[in-house]
């Protein structure tokens, strides 16, 4: 913060991960003693260290950008970005519920995860970058799709947790407590349900032009190939879920929603890791 | 200015006694008006909710102000009562006492339930009833404007309002809002026509549930309900059919055993596709079968889940009492230092008038001897005498500021007025 508000010169050297992702982890800290420490001067540091991580994790972006661009290479290009990107998302997400519910914990089910895809990250900064149609218009959209899907799976298995968190106190007939407060149940239940079918439609157009960069000449993508075969399962999986929730009614009521959001993100981690193995991004 | 409350509550009087010596709205401004005829040159402020009953009364001066008895005796015959036998129910407090207790009544902490909200729009009331009849005077103004900032202060730096307490309020607010992010298009259904159903839905009407279906074995006081609170009046036997429908369940009915049991409940769920649906048996005996609430999507709360919450959240409120105490303290202090200075403000004033007047009369003499004198010598003498005259004044006024801080600065007023004449 103090470099942001000081307005000397920045360059990429001075704002690291690290910085970034310490601004979050104080944010998480100080949401996380909320039952310790009422006052509202908690939420607003807390706010302002994650408004504080966001500025720098933008700045941060922007001048990786501007730096692939001088090289020559395409901007957001490796999975170090990707996992950048899709933690700067989540983390935009965590401000807005924080602004707009200031009154409920959910902070604190959002950060861990940006933190971890901040981790990702660091451990993938070594790693070679997409190459070739990778990088071209629709293996452009194949990443977005993926990376926003990504993010909106990471959304529902959160607000899943919180779900069954606010579910089992209501049921073991627990009050609210000051330091605990977590949104409605149905307020949780929308959300879950909205993140489940994004994530459906989003993994759908990432599937869907992951054949047709596929089908493109002189391209030789194994439909053996893990990462593929993996991601199309999960997208089967999601699309049954939401096909089962649409017919079968008490599907979409409760825990079960909450259990189908959770089922995916453990999908989804498994996904991502034989993509990342596999060099799927990089061919 | 010297103030005395004459009154009684909940702590020190019965409900028989308070209903006796209530004021309804409309006898207020009469009652305030007959004191005031009787004794003219008094401010009063007259406060009566179901759990006290308080006459504020300020004057100038001591002497001319209505003694304990004589307000006692006012109220008694403004009800028709004899005083002698209400005159051990009414308590009295005088000056700094006064304060502190009407801060306390403000603030809610001398409330029946501590920190409940609405004593401070009654207090806010009583003022502006006493205001508009022109009882209240420039004291009471100051002193109820006063307690009303007290009050405020004590809400946003105590946590004491922050908890509900009476068993509705906290099913609505501390376990209803946890499941329902609104109401206005939630099905609820009340079962019983009770105090305990009525007060429950008043909560969830002020919360702004629209649909509102009542069952009762008397049909007659269903529709009673109805017409009072708004909602629909339904017959006893569409129970469970009304179930199916229903979010959340109010259920309060004097029935000796459970109305609803598990495998009736679980029938309902099915029909529900397992919705969610919040029920609140208000009743004893239960008029839910416990077990029931083991069945997916129910979330069920008796009396007791209740009762443990407004205890917790009782003792939560108590433990703000200190911080909020010394709030109160804090302010009752710097209100009285205040009021003394105001108190010491004439006299000061006459003192500064008289040693103007000297000093004028002085230089006025000396310019006439010194004819000679330029404007800026003449400015220069001015200035000179003016510093003298304030030297001067500067200690005994400075003591008389200290004293007065403490309420210690009677002696000190007096030996200034009789040591230089003033009036």
């Amino acid at each position: 913060m103090l470099w942001l508000i000081s307005g000397h010169q920045l360059t990429v050297s001075e704002i690291s991960t690290f910085c970034i992702a310490a601004s979050y982890l104080v944010a998480l800290v100080l949401e996380a003693i909320r039952p310790l420490w009422l006052a509202r001067a908690r939420y607003f540091l807390a706010l302002s260290f994650l408004v504080a991580g966001i500025v720098a994790h933008l700045l941060y972006l922007a001048f990786v950008a501007r730096g692939a661009m001088f090289s020559g290479q395409g901007v957001f290009v490796s999975w170090a970005d990707w996992s950048l990107i899709a933690a700067l998302l989540l983390v935009g997400a965590a401000t807005g519920l924080m602004i707009k519910r200031p009154q409920n914990t959910v902070a604190v089910f959002l950060l861990p995860m940006v933190l971890v895809l901040i981790g990702v990250a660091e451990l993938c900064k070594e790693m070679e970058p997409f190459k070739g149609e990778a990088i071209a218009s629709w293996g452009f959209v194949h990443g977005l799709a993926l990376l926003i899907g990504t993010v909106s799976v990471g959304l529902g298995f959160s607000t899943g947790i919180m779900y069954l968190i606010q579910s089992n106190r209501l049921k073991n007939k627990k009050g609210p407590s000051s330091g605990l407060r977590l949104p409605s149940l149905e307020w949780l239940q929308r959300f879950n349900r909205e993140a489940l079918l994004l994530s459906a439609i989003l993994l759908g157009i990432g599937v869907a032009s992951g054949v047709i960069l596929g089908a493109q000449p002189g391209k030789e993508l194994s439909p053996t190939d893990p990462a593929i075969l993996s991601s199309s399962m999960m997208f089967l999986w999601i699309v049954g879920a939401c096909i089962f929730e649409v017919v079968y009614q008490p599907a979409r009521q409760g825990k079960k929603v909450a259990y189908v959001t959770l089922a995916n993100f453990v999908f989804l981690v498994l996904v991502l890791t034989l993509v990342l193995y596999s060099g799927h991004a990089g061919e | 200015m010297n103030l005395r409350i004459i009154g009684c509550s909940h702590r020190t009087a019965s409900v028989k006694v308070r209903e006796q010596l209530a004021f309804s709205p409309n006898q207020v401004p009469e009652a305030l008006s007959q004191l005031q005829t009787r004794y003219p040159g008094t401010e009063a402020v007259l406060l009566s909710t179901c759990n006290r009953m308080e006459l504020y009364i300020a004057t100038d001066e001591q002497d001319h102000s209505p003694s304990h008895h004589d307000v006692v005796e006012f109220i008694a015959q403004f009800h028709g009562l004899n005083a002698i036998d209400v005159f051990e129910e009414l308590y009295e407090r005088t000056g700094e006492q006064a304060i502190r207790h009407l801060f306390n009544v403000a603030a809610s902490l001398d409330s029946m339930v501590v920190g409940e909200a609405q004593i401070l729009s009654q207090v806010k009331k009583a003022y502006e009833l006493a205001r508009q009849g022109n009882h209240a005077g420039t004291f009471m103004h100051t002193a109820f404007q006063r307690a009303i900032k007290v009050a405020r202060r004590i809400t946003s730096e105590t946590a004491i309002h922050e908890k509900h307490v009476s068993i509705p309020s906290v099913a609505v607010a501390d376990f209803a809002r946890q499941i329902f992010e609104r109401f206005d298009d939630k099905c609820v259904l009340v079962a019983g026509a009770g105090e305990m159903a009525e007060e429950t839905l008043i909560y969830l009407k002020a919360e702004g549930a629209n649909d509102v279906r009542i069952l009762n074995r008397s049909l007659e006081r269903a529709e009673a309900l109805a017409e009072s609170h708004g909602g629909r009046a339904l017959p006893w036997e569409q129970l469970l059919q009304e179930l199916a429908h229903a979010d959340l369940v109010v259920s309060a009915t004097s029935a000796s055993e459970p109305i609803v049991n598990r495998e009736s409940l679980a029938h309902v769920q099915q029909h529900r596709s397992d919705r969610p649906i919040f029920i609140l048996d208000l009743a004893v005996p239960r008029n839910f079968a416990p077990d029931a609430g083991n069945l997916p999507g129910v979330y069920l709360y008796s009396i007791d889940d209740l009762k443990d919450v407004c205890e917790s959240n009782r003792k939560q409120r108590e433990a703000e009492l200190p911080k909020a105490h010394r709030i109160i303290e804090d302010e009752a202090q710097d209100f009285l230092a205040d009021l003394h200075h105001r108190s010491t403000g004439p006299t000061i004033r006459r003192l500064r008038n008289l040693t103007s007047e000297l000093k004028q009369a002085e230089v006025e003499r000396l310019f006439n001897k010194l004819d000679d004198l330029s404007d800026r010598q003449r400015e220069e003498i001015e200035r000179a005498f003016d510093r003298v005259v304030n030297k001067i004044l500067h200690p005994p006024l400075e003591s008389l500021r200290a004293e007065a801080s403490k309420d210690t600065h009677h002696g000190l007023l007096d030996a200034l007025k009789r040591l230089f004449k003033l009036q």
